[in-house]
């Protein structure tokens, strides 16, 4: 007789090769990616192909909407400002789950830094080249699909399912997420209680990243001397206020501009800061309070410090005012809604780790601020790409990135919502 | 009447003919992705354009219907409905099922596609058994009952218990104990035909042991994994459907045939748990029959039958009286004859072409 | 020997004084509404000699009302204790014999402090604040847990990955260990069947928890509780056996909180969730009121008694030639229509009960029809004798040395 021990069976039954008897539920969602990976590839590189600067997202929106139809999601709408919404419905509304990608990208502002054309959406070697390859395109496109999935796999929902491509969030100070949220979704009866950003994260999970804000410091006086002296004060006193100040991670001063108004010398100067933890109207304050006491021995000036509105003319032709600022956001480490996502992951194969977008150039954010601090909703970040790519030349995502997060999103979209498959681990019984 | 029996396991179709009652004229077994979408396609490869023209319907075999299917059931728009209402019972199996007979319907536009559902056989099974302790408004609201999971090889077992009594002469099987040896155990108490107990329960978890199925638990222990955070519902899920059972026990995957003839040292923890899970579940079902006078085994490792059957006589010897009497069948068919004959005789009833709107 | 048997709730502390080995009660009674002031005084319920009598006691912990206990037994002479033997719900594997207490033995007292979240702190605090007041006073831990640790592997085992078993410890304990021991060797005695030979099936069936224990020589062999008492009948408020899938899904219902499912399950299902209106199973057993309500009694009870009769046919399958069946505790005591309904078509056991007997019992009584090969026991359990019993056997050798 042959004498195993339970160790020496393990390995000799690995050795054969047999594998567990039936398929689970993330198998049967593996499975269903098989047949639709090259779809989700090419249209990927089909989105990046499309120029999709902010504000001018029209033709990305149509496709998007069009595959949304294709695919079956079960309503697909797009709103007054041009934000897509494909929605799958589930058995009852008191619990929806928004994965939200934007569809505009950053500007290209160097092309001969980029080996590739950046609208090439060119694959190579396992990488999906191109602008919005990581930020957000790829997101968005493994967003559509993980719906997919999710309806081709005949799991029943519990609650819904809203895939969100944004407008203007590069360009617009999250004035697409913020729209959706205060009109769009609403209109449609939908009130999400999870909200996954299917920003880059290298497929870790990111609970939140630092805010940042543009100022305009305004003085004015009669004398245009003692308003350059006092906008030179100003910005001497500006460069050093990160030192004193806490919660300012990083500042930029931009070279002032002068005009004359009404017969007044008027200097601006451009500051954008960084914001661990202070919001951006405490640090509109502190900015005015460290202007002021600069130009205090440059004679008779008024110093004024705003966040600038500019007007927003989206693709639809509807404006909005706007402010270019983004505010700090972060859910805490052991919210459910992170547990949760830690779970399911772990229990569709995957481990990520938690973690936080650094946000390597000023100006780069997510929808996550508007979510969490204005509408109190619990989001976290899971996309395919990572940031340090974002905004720079020769941006690009690997495929199998791209592939593993339509899976990863659609999964987690499943724990959040989905009715849970309990006692069944496999079709062979 | 020609039928064709389609059994999509998760790497393998297997495809019969059936010409009649119980003739095979075929049977194969097409490899597949084990995409459930794809079987109508690759049966529709195998099946030739004469062929499928000779056949009147397709069968296939559907894991769960609740109470809700009693019976075989057309594959149409209204079937799909009712199966997605009741897909949060059974989430996964349902939505293999109505994948796979869509695709079917695709494939075969022409013919009529007939689920036969193996839930279907314990659709009458009395609720003292049905139910679990809880509130009876809460188990109704979240269609809480226990279903069990092996109604054909059940069937077949009572068929089986029918032939063995006429064979051997003796009184008719009122009392039979039905022992499925699938690798996912199930033991049910028939009485005249129906069931008064089974083991399985809501889901395939409860009752035996199976070779990766964990079996009957205390609940508690699920909540206290959760509690302390170690595990999410979900891993839970996978640890109790896909980690636990016999090859927990003999710390690597292995066959419940295996463990039953346990013929290496390493097999003795799983083969003394279940055998003695085992004996309890035949002491219950007496208890449930109020009696016994066959037990029939079935399934794919229906022969390690015989070695269990020392093992009860002995155990059975002891507890019961000696005046009951009781005998032992086996049923080693393949399960397509079995779901082949009840859509044969439906044909027959009700011709060749069923409705198929 | 006088032996003080302290059997704690979590709000009450029941004691007795017995003389030991002639198994005499000199005293007992019980300390009530131990905690927090309450709008009724707390107060101990007693009797001395053949006196009841009522004590109101300011009792802020179960220390005060140790203190208070003791206080009472030393004001009659003769009443005070020369042994003191306290009950332990849970023991887990580190007390899984009677123990006289020391050093260790209170290291493995804290080690299972949380096996049993709402029994085992205020006995151990009791015994704590016994050890401190009354150092000299030799004291016994007795587990409900210690019959059952001839349970074997096969019947223990939980088929799960090894390190839930091995690193969570998981696997089955069993209950009511005190009781099916007492009624156990009661029977034998009765029937003059040497404990070691004596095979039956207890039926602790009470007014909250009920299981069933397979005994083989005299020996627990199994028993329907498992890692806790949770599992197996379906019991006043306790839901007994559920699916282990059903269980994910009542967490997934209730958003992953497990403190609310065991909660659900432990306090709001079993008899209560059936029928809706009552935990006790004499309601379902005759009930009264709508067709509706009636309707929903009749599925409770049969709920109940079918779950009872399948691991009663269980435990006589897995015990071989039983020599009895025992009834005990409120339910197994008190209503002859439970017992008969489970032992009713029984005969392939050999089980055959005089229907009348049943109806007219006054026990100890065997209420088996003269040709049952298996007997039919009606015993009124005695946990706190069971308890003295235990602590003389574990004391006896010390003191006779």
């Amino acid at each position: 007789m042959v004498q195993y021990t339970g160790q020496e069976l393990a390995v000799d039954v690995k050795r054969l090769g047999i594998k567990k008897a039936g398929v689970d539920m993330y198998d049967l969602l593996k499975r269903k990616m098989t047949g639709v990976e090259s779809e989700l590839v090419d249209f990927a590189s089909e989105l990046i192909r499309m120029p999709s600067p902010s504000l001018e997202e029209q033709a990305v929106a149509r496709r998007v909407a069009e595959r949304m139809t294709e695919l079956g999601f079960d309503r697909v709408e797009t709103d007054a400002i041009g934000n897509v919404v494909g929605i799958l419905l589930g058995r009852s509304s008191e619990s929806t789950v928004m994965v939200n990608a934007h569809m505009d990208t950053a500007a290209v502002e160097a092309e001969s830094a980029w080996t590739r054309q950046p609208l090439s959406g060119v694959v190579e070697n396992g990488t999906l080249h191109g602008v919005g390859a990581s930020d957000c395109k790829g997101g968005l496109a493994a967003a559509i699909y993980a719906g997919a999935l999710l309806k081709r796999s005949l799991l029943p929902l519990r609650g819904n399912v809203v895939v969100a491509a944004t407008v203007a969030e590069e360009k617009g100070g999250s004035a697409g997420i913020r729209y959706l949220m205060e009109h769009t979704l609403p209109s449609l009866e939908l009130k999400p209680t999870h909200a996954i950003l299917a920003e880059p994260t290298g497929l870790d999970l990111f609970r939140g990243h630092t805010g940042w804000a543009q100022f305009d410091v305004v003085v004015q006086g009669i004398s245009p001397f003692e308003v350059d002296d006092a906008v030179q004060a100003i910005s001497r006193d500006l460069e050093l206020d990160p030192e004193a100040t806490p919660g300012i991670e990083e500042s930029r001063i931009d070279r002032p501009r002068f005009d004359n108004v009404g017969g007044y010398r008027r200097g601006v100067i451009g500051v954008s800061r960084r914001l661990a933890v202070m919001d951006a109207g405490a640090m509109c304050g502190r900015i005015e309070r460290t202007a002021t006491r600069a130009a205090h021995g440059a004679g008779n000036v008024n110093v004024a410090v705003q966040i600038p509105k500019t007007e927003q003319r989206f693709y639809t032709r509807q404006t909005r005012m706007t402010e270019t600022r983004v505010e700090a956001w972060e859910v805490d480490a052991y919210h459910p809604a992170i547990e949760r996502a830690r779970q399911v992951l772990a229990a569709a194969g995957r481990e990520p780790r938690v973690g936080k977008w650094t946000l390597p150039r000023l100006g780069m954010a997510t929808a996550g601020g508007v979510l969490v601090r204005d509408f109190n909703i619990p989001a976290l970040g899971y996309g395919p790409g990572i940031e340090a790519l974002c905004h720079a030349a020769d941006e690009s995502v690997p495929v199998q990135n791209l592939l593993d997060a339509a899976y990863g999103l659609a999964a987690l979209c499943h724990g959040y919502v989905g009715i849970p498959v309990c006692g069944w681990t496999s079709d062979e019984i | 009447m020609k039928v064709l029996v389609v059994m999509a396991r998760h790497q393998t179709i297997d495809v019969s003919w059936f010409d009649g009652m119980k003739v095979r004229l075929d049977g194969q077994s097409l490899p597949y992705d084990g995409d459930p979408e794809s079987v109508g396609r690759v049966v529709h490869e195998r099946v030739s354009s004469d062929e499928s023209r000779a056949v009147d319907a397709i069968v296939t075999r559907a894991r769960y219907g609740g109470i809700r299917f009693r019976d075989l059931a057309v594959w149409n728009e209204a079937t799909d409905r009712a199966l997605e209402q009741i897909a949060p019972e059974a989430p996964l199996p349902v939505g293999i099922t109505r994948a796979q007979a869509a695709s079917l319907q695709a494939a075969f536009p022409d013919l009529p596609v007939w689920l036969a559902f193996e839930t279907s056989f314990f659709a009458d099974l009395p609720e003292r058994e049905a139910l679990y302790g809880l509130d009876p408004v809460f188990m109704t609201e979240h269609r809480i009952r226990r279903t069990g999971f092996h109604g054909w090889y059940h069937r077949a077992a009572v068929h089986a218990a029918r032939s063995t009594a006429r064979r051997e002469r003796s009184r008719t099987w009122s009392r039979i104990l039905s022992i499925c040896l699938e690798p996912r155990p199930e033991l049910a108490a028939i009485r005249d035909g129906r069931p008064v107990m089974v083991t399985g329960g809501m889901t395939p978890f409860e009752g035996l042991p199976g070779e990766s199925s964990c079996g009957d638990l205390d609940p508690s222990i699920l909540l206290k994994v959760v509690d302390s955070g170690r595990l999410g519902p979900e891993q839970l899920n996978q640890v109790a459907g896909e980690e636990g059972g016999l090859q927990a026990l003999a710390g690597g995957p292995v066959t419940l045939e295996a463990v039953i003839r346990c013929d290496h040292a390493g097999l003795e923890l799983a083969h003394t748990v279940w055998m003695e899970r085992l004996i309890r579940a035949v002491g219950a079902g007496i208890a449930a029959l109020g009696g016994l006078d066959g037990v029939v085994f079935s399934g794919r490792y229906a022969g390690a039958g015989r070695w269990l059957e020392i093992g009860l006589r002995e155990r059975l010897g002891q507890a019961l009286e000696p005046s009951v009497m009781w005998g032992v069948s086996y049923f080693s068919e393949r399960l397509d004859a079995v779901l082949a004959e009840p859509a044969i005789l439906k044909l027959m009833a009700c011709g060749p072409v069923p409705e198929r709107t | 020997m006088r032996v003080l048997v302290f059997n704690c709730g979590s709000s009450s502390l029941k004691f007795r004084l017995l003389d030991m080995p002639a198994e005499r009660e000199l005293a007992g009674g019980e300390a009530q509404r131990i905690g927090p002031p309450t709008a009724l005084p707390s107060q101990i319920v007693y009797r001395v000699g053949d006196q009841p009598a009522t004590r109101i006691e300011p009792m802020a912990n179960h220390a005060d009302a140790l203190s208070a206990v003791m206080r009472l037994l030393g004001e009659t002479p003769g009443m005070v204790p020369e042994a003191v033997a306290h009950r332990l719900v849970h023991g887990g594997s580190r007390l899984d014999t009677d123990r006289q207490v020391d050093e260790a033995v209170m290291r493995d007292l804290e080690a299972v402090r949380d096996l049993a979240p709402i029994h085992n702190p205020p006995a151990i605090d009791t015994l704590q604040a016994c050890r401190s007041a009354f150092p000299d006073l030799p004291q016994v831990v007795v587990s409900d847990t210690a019959y059952h640790r001839t349970i074997p592997v096969s019947a223990a085992t939980y088929a799960l990955p090894r390190f839930m078993r091995e690193d969570l410890g998981f696997r089955k304990y069993g209950f009511h260990g005190i009781s099916h021991q007492y009624v156990v060797t009661q029977a034998a005695a009765m029937m003059g069947i040497p404990l070691e030979r004596f095979h039956a099936v207890s039926c602790h069936l009470g007014s909250g928890g009920a299981s069933l224990c397979a005994v083989q020589g005299g020996r627990s062999v199994d028993n329907t509780m498992g890692y806790s008492p949770l599992q197996g009948l379906v019991m006043s408020t306790r839901s007994g056996d559920l699916d282990p899938g059903l269980t994910l899904r009542l967490l997934a219902h209730h958003g992953g909180d497990a403190d609310r499912v065991e909660s659900y399950l432990n306090r709001k299902a079993g008899v209560l969730g059936l029928s809706g209106r009552s935990a006790d199973i004499r309601d379902s057993l005759n009930p009264s009121g709508s067709i509706p309500v009636q309707e929903r009694a009749q599925t409770t009870s049969q709920v109940y008694l079918w779950r009872l009769r399948k691991y009663l046919g269980a435990y006589l399958t897995v015990v071989g030639r039983a020599d009895a069946i025992i009834f005990t505790d409120t339910i197994g005591e008190c209503v002859p229509d439970v017992r008969e309904a489970v032992c009713a078509d029984m005969e392939c056991f050999g089980v055959r009960m005089d229907a009348r007997l049943n109806r007219t019992v006054h026990p100890p009584c065997d209420v088996a029809a003269v040709d049952s090969r298996v007997r039919i026991w009606v015993i009124l359990t005695n946990e706190e004798l069971s308890i003295a019993r235990s602590a003389f056997r574990v004391l006896a050798p010390s003191c006779a040395a």
